[in-house]
């Protein structure tokens, strides 16, 4: 869906969670010095996205938005994000999807999945062919 | 049938989760995991849906309290019937007045643990109606219900 390498990173950020305050920013490295994301701003959202709720249960692990996406690794109450620049894909994989649930409402079927196969079924043999 | 919000405040630790999984039949934590912002949870009353809000004390989420606490029929303040405890949540409790339009009622959480101050001290500090409880013993179960019954009727709510 995504493709993303090591000159895509902007920043690494780190939450904690206090038992009295809540989230607290322990760490902002910024890899690039045009990313001006305010993380200031956004910490105690970004720990809600991540974390909100109950802890047992399920908890995104990857948030897409329009200028950056951002990867959690969580370990116990603390979140490590890396924030990615850019968002390759993101458009061409959502207008996918909407097609798809668009499809879904008419009541349409969906192929797409079984035309796929079938290429691949027809590239398969004609390499047998060839062989 | 009607759906009824009741929201659960208090500071970290108190016991809010564990009141909700009390009232939803589910077991009782083993151990403290804070509740990150706000969490929900359901259960049917009589001919009412009651969505049990469980809203995180810690300082940086209660900005989220006047959203959420919005539409509340019943809001509980909960403590662990610590004095050092009780007299913070009347804190809280001053904010909670400046939003106007449901009842508040406490309770005294932790009744099991040496030095918990009583329901009715509690309430004397609080000065609202004051409930004691023990939300780790299942068995508290019957009495957490008959406690949300007699505040609905309170409320005119009526639970057949």
């Amino acid at each position: 869906m995504f493709e993303f390498g090591v000159k895509d990173i902007a920043a690494i950020v780190k939450i904690d969670f206090d038992i009295e305050q809540g989230p607290v920013l322990k760490e902002v490295k910024k890899l690039d010095e045009n990313f001006n994301v305010n993380i200031e701003d956004l910490f105690v959202n970004i720990y809600l996205w991540f974390m909100g709720g109950s802890l047992d249960k399920p908890k995104p692990r990857f948030i897409a938005f329009d200028e950056f996406s951002i990867a959690a690794f969580i370990k116990e109450m603390e979140v490590t994000c890396v924030f990615i620049k850019g968002n390759d894909g993101l458009e061409k994989s959502m207008s996918h999807i909407r097609e798809i649930v668009e499809k879904i409402e008419r009541g349409e079927p969906i192929t797409e999945e079984k035309k796929v196969t079938k290429s691949i079924t027809r590239r398969r043999r004609r390499r047998r062919r060839r062989r | 049938m009607g759906t009824v919000k009741v929201s659960f405040v208090g500071l970290p630790g108190v016991g809010k989760t564990t009141i909700i999984k009390l009232l939803t039949g589910a077991p009782p934590p083993l151990e403290y995991r804070p509740t990150i912002g706000f969490d929900l949870g359901k259960i049917s009353f009589g001919e009412h849906e009651v969505s049990l809000f469980d809203l995180a004390g810690h300082e940086r989420f209660r900005t989220l309290w006047p959203q959420i606490l919005k539409g509340s029929t019943l809001v509980i303040l909960v403590t662990d019937s610590t004095p050092v405890n009780v007299l913070q949540s009347k804190k809280i409790l001053e904010e909670l007045k400046k939003i106007d339009g449901y009842r508040v009622i406490a309770i005294a959480n932790k009744q099991d643990l040496p030095g918990a101050m009583k329901p009715n001290r509690v309430q004397d500090l609080l000065e609202v109606p004051t409930y004691g409880l023990v939300a780790i013993d299942p068995r508290e179960r019957v009495k957490m219900y008959h406690i949300l019954m007699k505040e609905f009727k309170k409320l005119a709510l009526e639970v057949k």
